[in-house]
């Protein structure tokens, strides 16, 4: 007999478990003819967005093995990385060297603001998201204030041309034209005219193996069960504060590696404002691809960039082809890319309301069997 | 392992992260090349400038350097070669020059070329 590949309840499973990356490729498969861009430009498009985005998504993965959800101060880290980057443009250090050079710089204050972070979160346990959200918006005052204020006046800086014209404070727009695309053209393939950007690429698949090892660590493993169940980690003896402190570290500085790889390849930095998407932009990336609040693999990390990227492509030329504005594309892939997010997150607090109710239901259940059982 | 040696091993690994950021600091700073073709005072004497100069850095393509202008090489790493040729007010090339240069972690430096000419360091 001929085996079925799904189960009636698996697939409504597979359906629902699924529900936002199959409505992203339905939304993707409508809008690439709808563009009428050609297959080479945007495979050229979705390779160069993936090489830019996916390690700042892939910093995510570690908090959520840890239990503690999606970390929105990847803030932190990628303010700390814009840190080095600051630096390495005032001393006029170029290329690869540059890009080293802001990572080392950066990562001390990744690693300070994400213990801070940690603690904070160790305060806030089961709330971790949104207190993770607002640190972001504390810490975004304190870099303005080192930014505006003490760069050029405490902290000294040479250069006068990334500085305000009054004298002290960073300009808001910095041009990092020693790195651009320091990475991405360090070992540039290009394969029927589509330039694949190797180095940056390897330095991902870097990362990937870094999480997969991560995984199988003493760390990792304690990782893994403070995820599942804090209190039976507790009892087993594994320092929990400390295993989510150092998660949220491990996260915030791959974070500041993240930005400084997104921003050479974009080659300018708003140094009051790039950071303050990569959180949201990351967070929404992973979700896309399929992962909660509680579970994400690398999987997600690479469908949902690839999905919400796509999205950022086509819809402008959608949106002109079809209503005749570019413009309402762009409010069309807001409005429905934030409100798949939305619906993944809802989904998401559904599934876990239900599968409560079945445990409980189900700890009834065999509760009252054990005590006919007595009787 | 001791406390000691922890500590001890910590150190130096990040004095080597430092020396190799160093290193790098070397070999990725960008310089400003000015080459300043306008007359010019050195101890008491005159150099005048009198021709106009094609320059190049380290194979770029060349660029003229009229009497009274300076120019600007933006440049990374610290080794260059810096080739001049010597023209005339009908841009014939009188003479060529190559000249090596090391540069440090300063940001700008400046080659008259009026001594250039004249063959003064």
């Amino acid at each position: 007999m001929k085996k079925k590949f799904f189960h009636n309840e698996e697939r409504t499973f597979f359906f629902t478990d699924h529900a936002v990356p199959i409505l992203f490729l339905i939304i993707v498969a409508a809008g690439i003819p709808l563009s009428g861009y050609s297959a080479s430009y945007l495979i050229q498009e979705m390779l160069l967005r993936l090489s830019r985005d996916s390690f700042l998504v892939l910093s995510l993965l570690v908090p959520i093995m840890a239990g503690m959800g999606l970390n929105f101060g990847i803030v932190l880290g990628s303010m700390a990385g814009q840190i080095g980057l600051i630096f390495i443009t005032d001393w006029g250090i170029a290329g690869i060297p540059g890009l080293f050079i802001a990572a080392v710089l950066g990562t001390p204050v990744a690693v300070l603001l994400g213990y801070l972070c940690g603690k904070v979160l160790n305060k806030a346990r089961g709330k971790e998201m949104v207190s993770s959200y607002i640190l972001g918006f504390f810490i975004n005052g304190l870099y303005q204030f080192v930014g505006l204020y003490m760069m050029g006046k405490i902290i000294p800086i040479i250069k006068p041309e990334i500085l305000i014209s009054r004298g002290y404070g960073i300009r808001n727009a910095v041009s990092l034209v020693g790195i651009r695309g320091a990475l991405d053209k360090f070992l540039d393939l290009k394969i029927m005219g589509v330039a694949i950007p190797v180095t940056t690429y390897l330095v991902i698949v870097l990362f990937c193996i870094f999480i997969v090892w991560i995984k199988n660590t003493k760390l990792g493993q304690d990782m893994r069960a403070v995820g599942q169940n804090i209190s039976v980690a507790e009892l087993s003896g594994i320092n929990v504060n400390r295993t989510r402190t150092i998660s949220i570290i491990i996260s915030t500085v791959l974070a500041s590696y993240g930005q400084i790889i997104f921003l050479q390849n974009l080659g300018t930095m708003n140094t009051y404002t790039s950071h303050e998407m990569a959180g949201v932009f990351s967070i929404a990336a992973l979700l896309v691809g399929g992962a909660t609040v509680a579970k994400a693999s690398l999987v997600n990390v690479f469908l949902g960039v690839a999905l919400f990227h796509m999205l950022f492509i086509i819809s402008p030329m959608a949106g002109k082809r079809l209503i005749g504005s570019a413009q309402l594309g762009e409010y069309f892939r807001v409005f429905v890319s934030y409100g798949v997010i939305s619906m993944a997150l809802v989904l998401h607090a559904v599934k876990a309301r239900a599968q409560n109710a079945r445990q409980r239901i189900q700890m009834r259940t065999e509760i009252n069997a054990e005590v006919g059982e007595a009787e | 392992m001791s406390l000691k040696k922890r500590i001890f091993i910590r150190i130096v690994s990040i004095s080597l992260l430092l020396l190799f950021c160093v290193f790098l600091a070397y070999i990725g700073k960008q310089h400003s090349l000015l080459f300043d073709n306008r007359n010019k005072m050195i101890n008491g004497s005159k150099y005048e400038a009198r021709y106009l100069y094609n320059v190049s850095v380290s194979g770029s393509d060349p660029e003229l350097v009229e009497i009274g202008d300076v120019i600007r090489f933006d440049v990374v790493g610290p080794k260059h070669l810096v080739h001049v040729q010597i023209l005339d007010e009908y841009e014939n090339v009188l003479r060529e020059i190559s000249k090596p240069i090391n540069l440090f972690f300063e940001n700008f430096h400046t080659l008259y070329l009026p001594l250039l000419a004249e063959g003064v360091d």
